[in-house]
């Protein structure tokens, strides 16, 4: 069965404070008929090739009911007439906020099939409706007549509850209220997913939602024939306990397969959340088959993604075979790349250790063995990329010594390369130096191995773990550089060799060497940043790509997936591990980026880079040897606005933004220049340039 | 969908102007229980009940014969003496009498116990004062899983029948209070959601509307889903273990009092073994 998420609408009457779909801004807020009737020519053309295939498709949205009861009209009318053959394999259901719901979509409806509906529903005020404590209490009284006029009609209703932080606070009374709420007590728990930007005051960690959840369970272990359809916890039962295989999408490590979306202009889409977050679109309804779709390579990057796992990040984990890995498309916003686990694992392994088993008293064992490092698929062998053998990882988890600190979390992705650097020169000093690290998804891979580094996983209950904030950086008493600041938090003696390692050895994906069109000079460009008021034009960018382009070099482009494509540059984007891509930089003969985690590793290779700089210090984060452009700043920030804090939002300087102000023709000469110079030398640093702006000063080697 | 039963006094002219709703008639004297009887049925309407609140205990009430067959529900506040009720406990098992009983006199507790031995359908009614939960409970128990033969004890019967985890089990309509299933007329024909409603003079509506327009207003949805907004509001009932029994009712005019939620979610377990049980014999409706 492929189920198809329906968008066809991206508006709504509501405004929640988590939801990405309403601003998006889409161009086409409301699938127009054409698409609507193309959409169905499509799928009787593929139900008819596939005979034993059926479609589900869910409205969505935006909100489906914005969409007046003539618009299903249409839509029963297509299946009917163009479906004709093949109508009887196609199913609907609807996703609603319910508070448009009336009485005259109760005859459509009925004649779509549809008898139940998912929504969500909030009562914290502020959350869910047009905004504030009285846009909210308006949603929900709109919500519970529609609800009682639902149920009077005959359709049944269950809720989706997107736990946020401000649900954290009582789970098991809000479980009590929610289940005393909706008729069937069909509630699902979900965490609150952002992409890009992860508001604080709302987005939770794995480990709250999952003690959230463990804060639950024990009462509804106890009584779980009362709310027998409570999730996620009668599906672990069902999985764990049961033996039913039967999975949700992102557990089942077949939603390339299985799942679609589709905009409402039209393009297709992994899913709901992946069409939300402007992530995996496979093409438009318009020009493609839903077999063509079937067949993008993402979808075949994806179907590899299982084998990949499997022998990596997944290897010996218990829970594989109902998890596999969680969400690609969480991987892929957290990596930029698929090929990862989700950030959300704990979610499932730590609520089945920490909660599911010691109350249940069962311990999961899975019934099959050792994942195979090959496996078949569609008659195809895929060899899977060899990874470098690397010394044991450490025991992840709470297995720490009560001696060793715990670090972090590091919030900074930046910061991981200096990390391990001074890790790395205290374990020198004292070889039994250890401390632990509280695991996040983003660096994870980066440092595990390390040798300064027992465990990685989540600390003890009222630990306090050592903050790497490293804060403001003026000051008399304050460190002069980022790497010294956090020596110091480290207890590294300072000022301490700014030294950057890795407890790993390189390695380079021959796939992914492949693909690169290679001159015999090779640039690096990464033009992406954490906070967006350290980026460049993309304009500028690729001005400066053209310029280099014509000079006879290769430019190739490294960001997460998100970031837009720089036009002339060669994209890799989201088709490697970072492991992979660090490795991969030593392959460049310069490196022109951003203030990133890429100045960094081209420091750790000893390549010339090219940084920008507008809103942060080259003098606090750059490296001596590296060429510093300094945007000049037309603010009051003296000292840069971003100073140690990444803020989201955009620059309010407009045209004289510090980061635009940077000349094209100032990097363009500089890259030649350093060009010349790494040609002509073995890997020693050039002399270190400073420049602002158009003003900037010559420079010579010698 | 199916039309609400109208609870409206007896007179006549109002009577006359109810089509196709089923009735539920008030009276106000014991002889007119057997008149509204008739001018109800002899109108080919659907009669469901002819209600009657009375001061006296039930033992000094005059059974009559021609009673027979008239489905009523008696609002008394005791049951009296057992010795002066003795001798009409045949004549009353021969009706289709349901004698309601206030909760918060304890006496009446074992007055249920009582009647339903003897195979008289009870109902306890609970009001503004706590009833006493313990020994409440020990009936709710006798109610549901007692093993010699007897009448239902209500509201325990009914929920315990009712009672689904799939749905609210909504119980009003043993006291004709159900907002959406029953409406309550006053003698001009305006209409309240309940009892309480209209002696409050809280009107959804003028009059009832044809059978062929239901009413759809404002007020009514306001009204029909007001145990809803209870979760919008931070009130302690939202979140109690028995809510799904209790529906706000068995605490005193739907305010939380503190034994109610224990005893609750005491009955939502014990209902819970009885759905498990799947008892083949239902429980005895009418044992006369």
């Amino acid at each position: 069965m492929k189920t198809v998420i329906f968008k066809a609408t991206d508006r709504c009457n509501s405004n929640c404070v988590y939801c990405h779909a309403i601003r998006k801004n889409n161009p086409v807020p409301t699938m127009p008929f054409d698409i609507l009737e193309q959409f169905f020519i499509k799928a009787n053309a593929f139900l008819t090739q596939w005979p034993e295939e059926t479609l589900k498709i869910i409205w969505h949205g935006g909100e489906p009911l914005i969409l007046k009861p003539e618009y299903y009209y249409q839509a029963l009318g297509y299946k009917e007439t163009i479906c004709r053959d093949t109508g009887s394999r196609i199913s609907f259901d609807m996703q609603s906020n319910l508070t448009l719901f009336s009485r005259e979509y109760v005859d459509v409806l009925k004649k779509m099939g549809i008898q139940s509906f998912g929504t969500s529903f909030y009562l914290l005020p502020g959350v869910r409706g047009s905004g504030g404590t009285e846009g909210s209490d308006r949603y929900n009284r709109q919500f519970i007549r529609a609800t009682s006029l639902l149920e009077e009609e005959g359709f049944s209703w269950g809720i989706i509850y997107v736990v946020t932080k401000l649900a954290l606070e009582n789970p098991l009374e809000l479980f009590r209220i929610l289940t005393n709420f909706v008729p069937s007590a069909s509630v699902m728990f979900n965490p609150v997913t952002f992409y890009p930007e992860k508001p604080g005051q709302v987005a939770i960690t794995p480990e709250e939602f999952v003690d959230f959840l463990g804060a639950i369970f024990p009462q509804w272990w106890r009584k779980r024939d009362r709310y027998p359809g409570v999730d996620p916890f009668s599906s672990l039962v069902e999985n764990l306990i049961n033996g039913n295989r039967s999975l949700i999408c992102i557990d089942s490590g077949r939603c390339a397969d299985t799942h679609l979306s589709i905009s409402p202009d039209g393009m297709v889409w992994q899913c709901g959340r992946s069409s939300d977050w402007g992530l995996m679109s496979y093409g438009s309804i318009m020009d493609f088959s839903l077999t063509d779709i079937m067949n993008h390579p993402q979808k075949d990057l994806m179907r590899k993604r299982n084998a990949i796992l499997q022998e990596g990040e997944c290897k010996g984990c218990r829970f594989w075979d109902i998890c596999h890995g969680g969400c690609p498309l969480d991987a892929l916003a957290e990596h930029g790349s698929l090929l990862h686990k989700s950030p959300w694992c704990w979610t499932k392994k730590g609520f089945i250790e920490k909660y599911f088993e010691p109350v249940t008293g069962v311990t999961y064992q899975p019934s099959s063995g050792q994942a195979q490092a090959q496996q078949t698929l569609r008659g195809e062998t895929i060899t899977i990329p060899e990874f470098e053998s690397r010394p044991p990882a450490p025991p992840a988890g709470e297995c720490s010594t009560e001696e060793s600190p715990w670090i972090g979390p590091i919030n900074r992705i930046d910061d991981v390369l200096m990390i391990s650097g001074i890790l790395q020169q205290l374990v020198e000093e004292n070889p039994s130096r250890r401390f632990n690290l509280v695991n996040k998804a983003s660096y994870r891979e980066l440092l595990e191995g390390h040798p300064a580094i027992s465990s990685i996983g989540r600390p003890p209950q009222g630990t306090v773990p050592l903050c790497l904030d490293y804060g403001d950086s003026t000051g008399p008493t304050c460190p002069a550089r980022a790497y010294q600041a956090i020596a110091d938090l480290l207890g590294l003696a300072t000022p301490a060799e700014e030294r950057l390692c890795v407890p790993w050895q390189f390695e380079d994906d021959p796939v992914l060497r492949g693909l690169i069109p290679w001159r015999a000079r090779n640039i690096l460009i990464c033009p992406a940043a954490e906070s967006q008021r350290a980026r460049m034009d993309v304009q500028k960018w690729e001005d400066l790509v053209k310029r280099l382009v014509a000079d006879g070099f290769g430019v190739m482009q490294i960001a997460s997936i998100r970031h837009p494509h720089i036009r002339g540059a060669c994209g890799i984007r989201g088709l490697s591990s970072l492991k992979q891509i660090i490795s991969f930089t030593r392959n460049f003969d310069l490196i022109i980026t951003s203030h990133n985690l890429f100045m960094h590793a081209a420091q750790l290779h000893g390549i010339p880079a090219i940084v920008l700089w507008g809103p942060s210090d080259h003098t606090f984060y750059g490296y001596e040897g590296h060429y510093h452009l300094q945007g000049p700043r037309a603010c009051h920030h003296a000292q840069g606005c971003l100073v140690h804090n990444q803020t989201e939002s955009p620059c309010p300087m407009a045209d004289e933004h510090c980061m635009d102000l940077i000349e094209v023709d100032t990097i363009h000469q500089t890259a030649l220049e350093a060009a010349r110079s790494h040609a002509a030398q073995t890997r020693t640093s050039p002399e270190p340039g400073i420049m602002e702006g158009a003003a900037w000063q010559d420079f010579s080697r010698d | 969908m199916k039309l609400p039963t109208l609870v409206c006094p007896y007179n006549r002219a109002l009577l006359e102007g109810i089509d196709r709703h089923d009735i539920v008639v008030r009276v106000e004297q014991l002889p007119d229980i057997t008149r509204a009887a008739h001018d109800i049925r002899s109108s080919g309407k659907n009669l469901i009940d002819v209600v009657i609140e009375v001061d006296q205990p039930l033992s000094d009430i005059p059974i009559q014969e021609d009673w027979h067959g008239i489905p009523i529900a008696l609002f008394t506040p005791e049951m009296g003496r057992f010795r002066d009720i003795a001798h009409q406990v045949p004549r009353i098992r021969d009706l289709r009498m349901h004698v309601y009983l206030p909760a918060e006199n304890p006496e009446n507790l074992t007055a249920c116990r009582i009647l339903s031995s003897l195979g008289i359908t009870c109902c306890l009614v609970f009001g503004t004062a706590e009833p006493d939960w313990t020994a409440l409970s020990d009936l709710m128990a006798y109610a549901v899983f007692g093993p010699v033969p007897h009448a239902p004890i209500e509201p325990f019967g009914y929920i315990a029948r009712q009672y689904s985890p799939d749905a609210y089990t909504l119980w009003g309509s043993v006291y004709y209070d159900e907002p959406g299933e029953f409406l309550h007329l006053d003698g001009d024909g305006r209409v309240a959601l309940s009892s309480a409603a209209l002696l409050s003079g809280s009107y959804i509506a003028d009059h009832i509307p044809p059978a062929s327009e239901p009413l759809d207003t404002e007020d009514y949805r306001q009204g029909i889903t007001a145990w809803r907004h209870l979760f919008l509001a931070d009130h302690p009932c939202r979140a109690c273990e028995g809510w799904r029994i209790c529906m706000g009712r068995f605490g005193a005019q739907g305010r939380h009092a503190p034994g109610c939620s224990r005893f609750a979610a005491d009955m939502l377990t014990e209902v819970e073994q009885y759905r498990t049980e799947n008892k083949t014999e239902p429980l005895q409706e009418d044992l006369s």
